[in-house]
This record gives structure tokens, sequence and C-alpha cells, in this order.
């Protein structure tokens, strides 16, 4: 397998993360990491900490009172938790089960507000920013007439697309998505799964995700969770076909969660 | 009737009836070559219809529990197993039958004292068979590994046969056509060892994953 040997961009590496809500330890010690053009399914019971993980990869965490992280999450090699976590937000977004556009805001500033944040301010340049983002995001046919209508106008599968063409606005290294589709239908939700194989060109993508089918078609990774724990981290076709673990067996078959 | 299979445990269920009935065609049609009694032919016909008429259904199975269960890991590894199993099944059954139509024939030519080996052939590929279907059943690939190495005993006899059979043949031209049919026999007999030897290969693959065809050649991907 001469293919295995090509070197890899490590772009997310997590070290003996935990996390905690008070008392309670819902991330315990977590070991992995992504490469470049990866995309990332984290699947698992609801309950056992999928969501809490992917939001200590952008410090959001520890924004819940109570809340705290220890470990390492490197980020192109840096540990994120020694850097600005407002800075971290700003940079890596995060989509939600729930499209949020900016309420108020129109498509155009939807996806350019990040930019304005980080201090670009001509008009050429944001224009430009934005197109290129909407088109990433494969809403830019449906929008580019209507600009400045307000996000929420969209439908909800495409305020999911603006909310990736928001998050890609600002070329984060890493894209992480609680559950996009959750609240989706069938053909929009199969629009952002194809999206997501063209988005892996350009970023690595980490993505919650409840549905197995959904998992194992889009990912190239699939990290397993039960209580907290990691309990199997590998290639997706070989977790869905060919499982280490007895856990992931059962759970990937039906047999429990 | 495939309706009637509507889970995994059913699915198998079935396979292990379809194997029952090629063990039952193999059982009789060696029993009326060795023991000379033509009458044990009479039922294979029947059970080749039963066996051709599950096939069919095994696969619609199949077909439909994958569309339905979009199954993954165990679940998926046992339809696709059960799907080849199925057609190396089927296949058995032929070969069953061709030793039932020859045997008609051979029980009316002049008549060749059987040797052991031929003996001994009948009783290995009837062994494998039963063995692969009880390691299916059991899920057990220890079992099934015991079979893998078993392929070349048959393999073995068969060569000896067809060599003591072409000497005989050249001895006594009396005996080619019964020669013959015997080489066909021993022929068959192989052949279904080397399909006992598929399902025990995927029983291996059910129970680990593990493709140990061909002395496991990897596949990326
Ligand atoms: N804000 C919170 N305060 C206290 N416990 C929480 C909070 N959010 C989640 N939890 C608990 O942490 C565990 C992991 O939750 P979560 O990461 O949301 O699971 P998942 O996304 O896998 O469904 C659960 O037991 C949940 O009840
Ligand atoms: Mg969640």
């Amino acid at each position: 397998m001469p293919n295995s040997q090509v070197q890899k961009n490590t772009i997310l590496e997590v070290k003996e993360l935990n996390a905690w809500f008070g008392d309670f330890h819902a991330v315990k010690n977590i070991n992995l990491k992504v490469e470049q053009n990866d995309i990332l399914a984290l699947i698992g019971p609801s309950g056992c900490g999928k969501s809490t993980f992917i939001r200590t990869i952008n410090r959001l965490h520890e924004e819940v009172p109570g809340a705290r992280v220890t470990g390492e999450v490197r980020l192109l090699g840096q540990d994120i938790y020694k850097m600005d976590p407002v800075k971290i937000r700003r940079q890596v977004g995060m989509v939600f089960q729930k499209p949020n556009p900016f309420p108020g805001l129109s498509i155009f500033e939807n996806v350019a507000v990040g930019l304005k944040l980080s201090g670009i301010q001509r008009k050429s340049i944001l224009t430009e920013i934005v197109e290129k983002s909407l088109k990433q995001a494969a809403l830019w046919n449906e929008v580019k007439d209507k600009l400045n209508e307000p996000g929420t106008s969209l439908s909800g599968g495409q305020q999911q697309r603006l909310c990736i063409a928001r998050a890609l606005a600002v070329t984060p290294p890493i894209l992480l998505m609680d559950e996009p589709t959750s609240a989706l239908d069938p053909i929009s939700t199969a629009r952002i799964e194809d999206l997501l194989q063209d988005l892996k060109k350009y970023v690595t993508i980490v993505i919650v995700t409840h549905n197995m089918q959904q998992a194992s078609r889009v990912s190239t990774k699939t990290a397993f969770f039960l209580s907290g724990e990691l309990i199997e981290f590998g290639d997706t076709s070989q977790v869905f076909t060919k499982p280490n673990k007895q856990k992931t067996e059962e759970y990937i078959t039906g047999r429990f969660g | 009737m495939d309706s009637e299979i509507n889970t995994l445990q059913q699915l198998k269920h079935q396979i292990s009836i379809m194997g029952g009935y090629v063990e039952k065609a193999l059982e009789e049609a060696t029993y009326a070559l060795i023991a000379r009694k033509v009458e044990h032919l009479d039922n294979i016909d029947k059970i080749e219809e039963k066996i051709n008429e599950i096939h069919v259904v095994i696969d619609a199975a199949c077909f439909k529990l994958l569309a339905k269960l979009s199954p993954f890991a165990s679940d998926l590894r046992l339809i696709l197993a059960c799907f080849k199993m199925n057609n190396d099944l089927e296949r058995m059954g032929d070969h069953a039958r061709n030793i039932s139509l020859g045997t008609r024939m051979y029980l009316s030519r002049k008549e060749i004292p059987l040797e052991k080996d031929f003996l001994q052939m009948t009783n290995e590929a009837r062994w494998m068979v039963k063995a692969a279907l009880d390691a299916f059943v059991t899920k057990d690939a220890e079992k099934a590994q015991k079979v893998l190495e078993h392929d070349d005993v048959v393999d073995q006899l068969k060569d000896r046969l067809t060599q003591q059979m072409k000497d005989l043949i050249k001895k006594d031209p009396d005996f080619v056509e019964s020669g013959i049919d015997l080489i066909l026999f021993s022929r068959n007999l192989e052949r279904i060892g080397d399909l006992a030897t598929n399902i025990a290969e995927d029983v291996i693959f059910i129970a680990s994953g593990d493709d140990v065809r061909h002395g496991g050649i990897a596949v990326d991907g």
C-alpha cells in the first residue's frame, strides 16, 4: 500500500482531553488526530459527549458556567488553549442543528460579518470573499440576485448553507458541524452531504451525527463515543464493516443506543 | 415466500435448511453409488427442486434485507456471506445431481470393486460439507479452519483415484466406461469439497471480518 506512505498534514490533534460540567466528567481522556482533507464523524448515543467534545475544539465549552477543560487541542500544531479564546471562536466556526443566520442581517452581511470583525473593510475584498464563500457553500446561484435580502428569508436548507458560507469566509483550518442536517428534509440533507465532499478539498471537517448512514456516507474517519469515552477511532470503512471493539459493533448494528 | 425472511436470524435459518437439503442429496447419491441401490436416486430430483426454490428465495431475501436494514459490521458481513453461500450451496446440489445421474448409468455397467480411496474421498467430501455448515450455524471459525485444512486431502485422493482408473482402463478396456464414471464422480466430489471450503471461508469472514481466500490478499479501501 504505497499510498499510506504519503505524509499528510495533521490539522487537528487532541491529546488527553477532558471536559467537565462542574463535577460532571462529560468527556474523558480523548486522544485523536485528524489530517488534511479528512471528514471526521463523531457518533454515539445521545448524551455520550459528542457536542461537548466538538465544543472544546473551538473553546465554546468553557463558556458554560462551571465548565472546565484539561488537555491539549492543537490546530495546525498550535495549542488553542494557549491562545486568545475570542480569536479562536471567530476563526473556527460551528454549524449547529438549527440554522442560525444573524437576524436582521442581509445574506451578504451574514457572510461578511466575521471578516469585518477581523478588520477587513475594503468593499471589493469583502465582495470577493463573500462570493467565493457562497460558491463554496453551493449557495451562490440561488442568492446572487438577492444578496441584500435578509438571511432569514431563505429556506432551512439554504440558511444552513449560508451558515456554512459564513464559517468558511474566515478561512478556518477546520469546520465544526453539530448535527447540521437533523432539522432538514431529505433533499436539503443530501445537498449538504454532497457539499461536504466538495468542501473537504478546502477544509477539514468534524461532524457530529446521530445518523449512522450519514456518518458512513460522508466521513473518512469515524470516532465512536460512549459515556464520554472514545471507544473506537479509525477509518470509516473499517469501523462500519469490521469494528475492532465489541461496543462499536453493538452500537452500529443497533443492539443498543 | 421471501416475505417470510424478515430478519437475519430467519435468513440464517433458511441457509441451514438449504444446507440440510444439500447434505441429503449428497448422502442419497453417494449411498446409491456405493451400496448399488438405485432406488435411493429417486428422491434426488425432489430435493433438487427444493434447493432451487430456496436458492431463489434466499437471493431475494438478501436483496431485500440489504435495502431494508442498511446493515453494518457483522450484520452486513452475514448478509453478504449468505448471498455467496446460497450460490455455493446451489452448485453443490448440482454436483450431487451429476453424481446421481451418472450413478444410474454406472450401475448398469461392468462393476469395479470400489477402492478404499474412493470411499474415503466420499466421506471426506461429506464431512467437509457438514462441518462447514455446522461452523456456520455455530459461528465457529476454528471449525471452519479445519474444513480448509481438509481441502488438500480431497484433492490428493482425486488425483490418486484418477491415476488408478487410468491404469485399470489401460489394462482392461472393458472398464473404460465405468472407469470414466468414477473419474467424473471424484471430480464432482472434489468440486463439492472446494465449495465447502468457500463456505468455511465465508464463516471466517462472518466471524472475524477477515478475507482468508487465496492466502488472504490485502485490499485497500
Ligand atoms: N450545560 C450542561 N450542564 C450540565 N451537564 C450538561 C450540559 N450540557 C450537557 N451536559 C451533559 O453532558 C453529557 C454530554 O452531553 P452532550 O455532549 O450534549 O452529548 P451528545 O451531544 O453526545 O448528545 C450529557 O450527560 C449531558 O447531560
Ligand atoms: Mg449533541
